[in-house]
């Protein structure tokens, strides 16, 4: 009896990989950004306490610090959302390079922002900063001479440090690129990750849509107006 | 009216390809394939390679044209295919880059005609409702609320053409595979394989090599059809339906 093949391959649609898929990615994508956002919103938050001065600023950094194992596991699980966000990331934009090998000669976007199309230039720019930005603050390899103040109650003066790095032309000026490209990243982004979690649609559609530049704009006065300030002296030591 | 042309030629998949330029005398009644019918029979006369490109039904209804006017696919009309545009859009003396459908799936057969096998491959995996063949059933057996009707047959008017791949930066084509699956999870005729649908087409489509969806909603806005983003955000909840059935 001859034997007749399986028509269609095991590996091919009738066993597919979900969190394999564009869509599973995308999906992956999504929620570890979404976790970064509301990083960045909490984290924009405890920053603008700055304003209301030294001894508030003080009180909250230590306040952290003193959080022990739970800081550990959130900065755990912030460096593993952002891997697995940088990782799916770039594999998609990868796989849709290849999906359009031969450029077109003219090509008019009719509906796409300029913001949403250099979405993996933005994030590079990002993690690029985030690391000269935690060896800023967090680990005092660059700009030392910001880092070992202390402050009246002997603890660590983190208010002066900042407001002496930003009145620096030069590290504000970095500071508030990277916070343009965080924002431009994350007008794209909210609104994406709410079509990609199935959210963005019907009635929902336009607000959905509204949220990502929202969220852009905000992000962008909340992060950036602390280093002008101080750069302005508006904020003193 | 007088046209300056640049168009695409490209003997087959291998041979790399270029723009040409080319002259022709139109008139602004006619439409944009009966343009380049004028521009062919020209070169036929001359002893020269016409200009391969695909139509069918001239109508709006077939998918088969698809022509890149001027950096968008379908052309400057909203809603509209290639064929259904006429020279009127543009202007006297007016200059047009015209291009083929640009993805990796959609290799080029000759000059502006793309090989788009790779959609119906995507449909054999899944698009469809397996039914029992016989006497047609009775009409109206299944009754089907008008506003679900409504949406489903928004989605069903797809045409397959492609140009949402050909529009989109990723080359993705969510939105076709987003209308089908909607079209049919919509209906109660395509409950029993809905899951099985969605996994399958989904996995169809990148073995096809298409891009993910950024989102960019560049489809949307030249499908001829006007399928609207909805169909990828429920393709997404299908999804994650089918995930979350474990049936995926
Ligand atoms: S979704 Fe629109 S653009 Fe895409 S294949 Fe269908 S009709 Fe064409
Ligand atoms: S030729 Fe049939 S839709 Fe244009």
């Amino acid at each position: 009896m001859p034997v007749v093949p399986d028509p269609k391959p095991a590996n091919s649609s009738e066993r597919p990989q979900p969190l394999g898929s564009t869509i599973g990615r995308k999906v992956v994508m999504a929620l570890s950004g979404a976790v970064l956002v509301g990083f960045a919103l909490a984290h924009m938050a405890g920053h603008l306490k700055v304003y209301a001065g030294r001894d508030d600023y003080n009180a909250y950094a230590a306040f952290l610090q003193g959080l022990g194992g739970l800081k550990w596991l959130v900065r755990f699980g912030l460096l593993a959302a952002l891997v697995v966000h940088v990782r799916s990331g770039l594999t998609l934009a990868a796989r849709n390079k290849g999906a359009r090998p031969h450029a077109y000669a003219v090509k008019r976007a009719q509906r796409s922002t300029p913001y949403g199309r250099t979405m993996l230039l933005s994030g590079l720019v990002f993690v690029a900063f985030l690391i000269y930005h935690l060896a800023h603050f967090t680990l005092g390899w660059v700009h030392p001479q910001y880092f070992a103040l202390k402050d009246a109650l002997g603890r660590t003066d983190v208010y002066g440090n900042f407001v002496r790095s930003f009145q620096s032309p030069i590290i504000t000026g970095t500071y508030v690129i990277a916070t343009a490209a965080v924002s431009m990243h994350v007008a794209h982004a909210a609104s994406s990750v709410l079509r990609t979690l199935g959210i963005s649609s019907g009635a929902l559609r336009r607000s959905c849509e509204r949220v990502g530049p929202a969220l852009g704009v905000l992000l962008f006065v909340g992060f950036a107006s602390v280093p002008v300030a101080c750069l302005l002296d508006l904020v003193k030591p | 009216m007088r046209l300056q042309l640049h168009i695409w030629r490209q003997k087959n998949s291998r041979e790399p390809g270029r723009l040409v330029p080319y002259a022709v005398q139109a008139d602004e009644h006619m439409s944009f394939l009966e343009m380049l019918d004028v521009l062919n029979a020209e070169l036929i006369r001359k002893g020269e390679d016409p200009i391969a490109f695909d139509h069918d039904c001239r109508e709006g209804i077939c998918g088969a044209c698809s022509l890149v006017i001027d950096g968008v696919p379908h052309g400057p009309r909203a809603a509209t295919t290639t064929c259904q545009i006429h020279m009127r859009e543009f202007p006297d003396g007016a200059e047009i880059t015209i291009e083929p459908w640009r993805a990796y799936a959609f290799p080029v057969v000759k000059d502006l005609m793309v090989d788009r096998s790779a959609l119906d491959r995507i449909i054999a995996a899944g698009g469809y409702v397996s039914v029992r063949t016989g006497a047609a059933p009775d009409a109206n057996a299944i009754p089907i609320g008008k506003n679900t009707a409504e949406k489903a047959f928004d989605y069903a008017a797809c045409i397959g053409c492609g140009a949402c791949v050909a529009a989109c930066p990723n080359a993705s084509a969510m939105l076709f595979v987003g209308a089908k699956v909607s079209h049919l999870a919509l209906l109660p005729q395509g409950q029993v394989e809905r899951t099985a649908r969605a996994s399958r087409m989904i996995a169809a489509m990148d073995a096809e090599s298409f891009g993910g969806c950024s989102n960019h909603g560049e489809c949307e806005a030249v499908c001829p059809k006007s399928i609207s983003l909805d169909a990828i955000a429920k393709l997404n909840r299908e999804f994650m339906r089918a995930v979350a059935t474990g049936e995926s």
